[in-house]
């Protein structure tokens, strides 16, 4: 036997160590006037349909500067015109007349007039075409051409919510002639659109390179290209930034802020996102159906400290069930952390500390099983630690399943008979900002809670109340009702707590002082449409 | 041809077998520290202090806090037993599958050794972090499902080398001789052949060991290790990576816990060899 030396194994603990540093490439210096985005997630597809932009958010942030579509949301997720120029809902919410832009063309030199724009709407009401975002464009029922520059949409029940639809990134306009030109299967390597960057070259799952649409309805934009560069790992993001190789960097980790907000060279841009995270409780479990305990579990926990300390300021605690910058959100409470209540309050449901501390009614431990990913949501893992020691102090038993992101969803998403936990980390991301859709995806009765959930009741909550308010929210012609309807629900849910919610992470992103008009919406993507380069 | 090994070396090396001896009394400390980690840990592992996050070294923590505050030392100390019980459980589990694979295969020839043999030499194309990743990610993240990737990593290449050696020793002729005084196959293998195979089984054994350390920590690191909060070695170096750059004494207190023990392991076997067997030793 060959004789081993004693430092392979010391060797190969120190190589461990050593395990996430990544191949740095060398990075070429940034050309005027270029902007390159250092991304955290490759752009691998550029097709509205098949499967949407991926991946994500990174084909998105491409594919908002690369198309245009009929409306778009502002820097406060308001909905803004974009290529139609002006839009009218009808009083029964269920059909839509668009005045175009006229004169716009696609990059390849066609006209994007009423006939593209139907093209489009179909392509993406098309089942087949288009398998992803369905509960956007399901409501869409038809599209009528009225002249050239007037298109009606019609729905086939009251869809309040199809401004959203439009506004979303799914709702990018392509040329009809590049599909007939590249097929189905192709376009999403050559895509077309009417945006104010088009295509120069696309290496997908690397490099993306986009130059000025001399063409472009609304002149030329700021910078005369961007080169959309994919960079995993999040200190070599910021070591691009930092040497200039790149002006733009997405998704820092907030506890690298530190090292770049000393930098006078370098803006921080951030925003809170749409996404809250929050514990969903199985209401399907005898224990956790008593709101009291639910009430108790959410006083226990130190949320607005975690948003402090673990994400350094970076997030805050929730004030409603949808995140601060969703349409229709509304404060309807605030969290509090006050374990004497919480105790109180459990002491009042019943339960009394058994021998080891731990509380029981009935003869019934108050063990929780609690599920929580590794490296889906910010931290994931810090926070379920302290949740479960923060439980533990007023007497909860919760166990912390940590499961791997991939095999993550699956769990969450079972039949009753399956479920496993009861309390389980989640957040939903609603990507058209739409606080009703949030709303109804997470808490609207599923049709039967011993099947899986209709959409992400994962729950199983169920209050006639909230449905109907959801009702009126979605289907009232007034915007006023609507909102009320929506306030009312969030107010309702809010005291129901369903959730034991968490905190509201901020998405940060970075740019180097000669980039300016950078913007971080609240649904994740790092937009450049308006930035530019001296 | 190797000449049979006898039970015991005939005579010792001169001088103090100084690998051996770094090796026991560093494996004695980390045994201590596993048994005894509450009692001898300054703080509690699992208290956390929010207002005390990823503080450097100090006169209260000695290595410091970790991302929830808590005591780097402590943790590192009452997580020895994971790590340890999940090496030695693995390595006395190969220990087990391996020598039964290998003596059957060995002993018997034939139609068994191929089918056992063909079996290892599939399993040994997958290199073994690999196969512990796969077998790891269907038992799920548990002390348990560790012990069995590891243990399942480790059979095959040990169930060759016992093969290898069961062949050499069934030549000999204290075998024959058991042979024609008409002894069970079952009593030759165990009174006779593995006696005279343990050396090299154990020291092979302790250096797996070593590996065993190392492979659990690395799934630990890839989030495959046990479930918090509990203070696995690797899975807290896993945990405190994105802290790198801010907070490097997070990684380095894991880091040189466990290339200790690996050390431990390695000149445990290493100075076992220089006693058994000397001749092998440059």
């Amino acid at each position: 036997m060959q004789r081993r030396t004693l430092l392979t194994g010391a060797a190969g603990a120190m190589l461990l160590s050593a395990l996430p540093a990544t191949t740095l490439r060398a990075f070429a210096q940034t050309s005027q006037g270029v902007i390159t985005f250092g991304q955290s997630t490759a752009v691998l597809t550029l097709d509205p349909a098949h499967g949407a932009f991926t991946g994500y958010p990174g084909g998105y942030e491409a594919a908002l500067v690369l198309f245009d579509r009929l409306l778009d949301f502002d820097a406060d997720m308001t909905i803004v015109p974009q290529l139609a120029e002006s839009y009218r809902m009808s009083d029964d919410l269920k059909s839509c007349e668009l005045k175009l832009r006229s004169g716009v063309t696609f990059h390849d030199g066609t006209p994007c007039d009423a006939a593209a724009v139907k093209f489009n709407i179909e392509r993406m009401m098309n089942k087949e075409i288009n398998t992803t975002n369905r509960p956007l464009w399901d409501p869409i029922s038809g599209v009528d051409m009225v002249d050239d520059t007037t298109i009606v949409i019609r729905m086939s029940a009251p869809f309040a919510q199809l401004p959203n639809t439009l506004a979303h990134g799914s709702g990018a306009i392509v040329s009809p002639a590049a599909i007939e030109k590249f097929g189905e299967d192709g376009f999403a390597q050559n895509p077309v659109g009417a945006g104010p960057y088009r295509l120069d070259s696309f290496n997908a799952g690397q490099e993306l390179v986009l130059k000025a649409y001399d063409g472009y309805w609304g002149g030329a934009p700021g910078a005369t290209g961007i080169v959309f560069r994919f960079i995993a790992e999040p200190a070599t993001r910021i070591n691009a930034l930092t040497t200039g190789a790149v002006d733009v960097i997405d998704a820092v980790p907030v506890h690298l802020v530190g090292q770049l907000s000393g930098n006078a060279d370098i803006e921080i841009a951030r925003r809170p996102g749409l996404r809250p995270i929050g514990l969903a409780f199985n209401l399907t479990r005898p224990a956790l159906q008593d709101v009291k305990l639910r009430k108790a579990l959410n006083l226990a926990v130190p949320v607005a400290t975690i948003a402090e300390r673990v994400f350094f300021g970076f997030a805050k605690a929730p004030d409603s069930p949808l995140a601060f910058d969703a349409i229709g959100h509304r404060t309807v409470g605030e969290t509090v952390f006050d374990q004497a209540k919480a105790k109180a309050l459990l002491a009042e449901a019943g339960y009394s500390a058994g021998a080891d501390g731990i509380l029981e009614k009935d003869g019934e431990k108050l063990s929780l099983s609690f599920f929580a990913p590794d490296g889906l949501f910010p931290g994931d893992v810090a926070v379920a630690e302290i949740v479960a020691a923060s439980l533990r102090q007023v007497g909860v038993d919760a166990a912390i399943n940590k499961i791997e992101k991939g095999a993550y969803w699956d769990h969450l998403r079972q039949d009753k008979a399956n479920l496993a936990w009861d309390m389980a980390m989640f957040g939903f991301n609603p990507s058209n900002a739409s606080g009703t859709y949030h709303l109804a995806s997470l808490f609207k009765s599923n049709a039967d809670d011993n099947g899986k959930p209709d959409v992400w009741n994962i729950a199983r909550y169920r209050n006639e109340k909230v449905d109907a308010l959801l009702e009126t929210a979605s289907s009232a012609p007034e915007e006023s009702a609507r909102l009320d309807a929506l306030g009312e629900a969030q107010a309702l849910i809010w005291e129901d707590a369903p959730y034991l919610w968490l905190q509201i992470n901020e998405n940060v992103s970075a740019a180097g002082k000669s980039v300016s008009g950078l913007g971080v919406l609240p649904i994740v993507f790092t937009t450049l449409r308006n930035a530019s380069k001296a | 041809m190797h000449e049979v090994t006898p039970a015991r070396p005939a005579r010792r090396r001169r001088g103090v077998n100084v690998f051996l001896w770094l090796g026991v009394s560093l494996l004695a400390v980390f045994a201590l520290l596993a048994l005894f980690g509450e009692v001898v840990a300054p703080h509690d592992p699992n208290a956390q202090d929010l207002f005390a996050m990823l503080e450097p070294p100090s006169a209260a923590h000695l290595l410091g806090t970790d991302n929830v505050g808590r005591d780097i030392l402590s943790r590192i100390i009452v997580g020895t037993r994971y790590t340890l019980s999940i090496a030695l459980a693995s390595v006395l589990f190969a220990g087990i599958g391996g020598v039964a694979l290998g003596a059957i295969a060995g002993y018997f020839g034939g139609v068994t050794d191929r089918v056992v043999t063909g079996i290892i030499d599939l399993l040994l194309t997958v290199p073994n972090i690999v196969l512990a990743i796969a077998i790891a990610s269907v038992a799920g993240s548990s002390a348990t499902g560790l012990t069995i990737a590891i243990t399942a990593s480790f059979i095959p290449p040990l169930a060759r080398l016992v093969r290898g050696r069961v062949i050499e020793l069934a030549q000999e002729d204290f075998v024959a001789a058991s042979i024609t005084v008409g002894m069970s196959h079952t009593r030759i293998l165990l009174r006779h052949i593995l006696p005279n195979a343990a050396t090299v089984i154990i020291i092979e054994l302790s250096l797996n060991a070593g590996q065993a350390v190392l492979i659990g920590s690395a799934l630990g690191f890839l989030g495959l290790g046990v479930q918090p909060p509990a203070p696995e070695w690797g899975t807290m170096l896993g945990a405190s990576r994105e802290y790198l750059t801010m907070a490097p004494h997070l990684v380095i207190a894991p880091g040189i816990a466990i290339s200790l023990l690996v050390l431990a392991f390695n000149a445990f076997g290493d100075g076992l060899r220089d006693v058994f067997d000397p001749g092998s030793s440059s």
